[in-house]
């Protein structure tokens, strides 16, 4: 399916602040979209249009599949500090998800996919944060997305689980999908995306390719946000 | 919907039972005031009698604003502290369907609890040597009220609550509206008991003010969550 996020023109305004200015770009499919900003850029703000959760002052976002609008039970998503109901255990909480989206997916393989199985009925609360993440995530593989959009993943995250969740999203992307992610994080940003965006102070700097920048994406965002 | 009312009452009440037997305390201690009012020896002809009925009969309507007042915190507040309304939003929950969905759980919930602490407080009095006569001395109409219309206003008084759990972001503005609708409320049926005749006040008043009160708690509420901006039920971060 050939995907496409067109971002037209989005303005944000809170009062008389603009918390976004004047964004135009487009994502498509097999793209893995790193955007990088400090905290107080604004990429929650387009993480939240994008996923229809509040809308833009003006402009518009049109999420398509071959020309028609993508559902959204179609994006696979995760929320800045978002975290899974703690008093569920793993499975009582992808059970409930699964029973939303109606997925066919089996709960017990999308756990062993994302190696908790075995705190497949530890109390949520009970687990560490990168599991409490991987958790969410695999909340989001239920779907089946077509387009992931994940703001701060790695917020909290040990090193290893960060990379175990960038080798998830490759393969997705390998997949024909697009994978958006929202981050400051650098590590690991050369190895998996495709393309970087820069964010900064709600002006978006613009999209480059990732095979285009020398060695170091810390460098080439440093030099842009000057 | 389904789904979401299931979550509700596993995630609140059955996986947390200490909510489940703390409303339940409440409950039998707000009936007590009812048994009080049982035992105590007022003629008919005291102006205090019709008080003494009339009160009693505001005590669902107390069970019901006391304990979901106490619930809505962990229910909505504490939800959309943790990114959970927010998470239910992006799956595509209305913010109404899911206070809907919460609303429905919390007062199934409250209705159980009532309901069974209504059994236990009737076995009480009889272990301690009452009467059905004098447990039961007012009529049909009086426990048809006590059983199903003081609770509807309760409902009412939840629903607007949670309205203002959900849009602000300090909880303690809802706090202070529910204080100040349930004195309101309170005063107002009892000057209407006393000012009225005890049978309008049974028959026509309370039923009438339970229903209207319904309808106009869930217009009111479906039309301001449709012009609240959403940014009102999301976390600040």
């Amino acid at each position: 399916m050939n995907l496409e996020i067109k971002i037209k023109k989005i303005f944000k305004y809170y009062g008389e602040k603009a918390i976004l200015k004047d964004i135009d770009f487009s994502i498509n499919s097999k793209e893995f979209f790193v955007l990088l900003g400090q905290n107080g850029s604004g990429k929650t703000t387009l993480i939240r249009i994008l996923l229809n959760l509040i809308k833009p002052s003006s402009g518009e976002i049109k999420i398509e599949g071959n020309g028609k609008n993508i559902p959204g039970n179609k994006i696979g998503f995760l929320l800045e500090d978002e975290m899974p109901f703690d008093y569920f255990t793993p499975y009582e909480y992808l059970k409930f998800f699964r029973n939303i989206y109606k997925s066919k997916k089996n709960v017990d393989e999308v756990l062993k996919e994302f190696n908790l199985y075995e705190e497949k009925k530890t109390k949520i609360f009970k687990l560490s944060k990168g599991m409490k993440k991987k958790l969410c995530i695999a909340k989001a593989f239920l779907t089946e997305p077509l387009i992931w959009i994940l703001d701060e993943p790695f917020d909290g995250v040990d090193i290893i689980m960060v990379e175990e969740i960038y080798k998830i999203l490759k393969k997705e992307r390998e997949e024909g999908k697009i994978v958006i992610i929202a981050t400051h994080h650098f590590e690991f940003v050369k190895n998996y995306a495709s393309h970087i965006g820069i964010l900064d102070r709600g002006n978006f700097l613009g999209k480059y390719e990732v095979e285009k920048i020398g060695d170091s994406i810390l460098d080439f965002y440093l030099e842009k946000i000057k | 919907m389904k789904e979401l009312i299931k979550r509700e009452i596993i995630y609140f009440y059955i996986k947390r039972p200490f909510t489940f037997l703390w409303l339940l305390f409440f409950n039998l201690i707000f009936l007590l005031a009812k048994g009080l009012t049982n035992v105590q020896e007022v003629s008919p002809s005291d102006p205090q009698y019709t008080f003494t009925r009339a009160f009693s009969l505001l005590i669902p309507l107390f069970i019901f604003a006391f304990t979901g007042g106490m619930s809505m915190d962990e229910i909505i507040h504490k939800d959309k502290v943790k990114k959970y309304f927010e998470v239910l939003m992006a799956t595509g929950f209305s913010p109404f369907k899911i206070l809907l969905g919460k609303i429905i759980s919390l007062v199934f919930v409250l209705y159980f609890l009532f309901i069974l602490s209504f059994l236990l407080w009737i076995s009480l009095l009889i272990t301690f040597g009452t009467s059905l006569d004098k447990i039961f001395f007012e009529g049909k109409l009086f426990w048809v009220n006590f059983l199903v219309f003081s609770p509807l206003l309760g409902v009412s008084l939840l629903v607007l609550e949670s309205f203002f759990y959900l849009i602000f972001q300090d909880q303690r503005s809802a706090s202070i509206f529910s204080f100040l609708s349930f004195g309101f409320l309170g005063f107002f049926i009892l000057f209407i008991a006393l000012a009225s005749p005890y049978d309008f006040f049974l028959i026509i008043f309370l039923p009438s003010l339970s229903f209207f009160s319904l309808i106009f708690s869930f217009l009111f509420t479906c039309l301001i969550l449709k012009l609240t901006p959403p940014e009102r039920y999301l976390s600040k971060t």
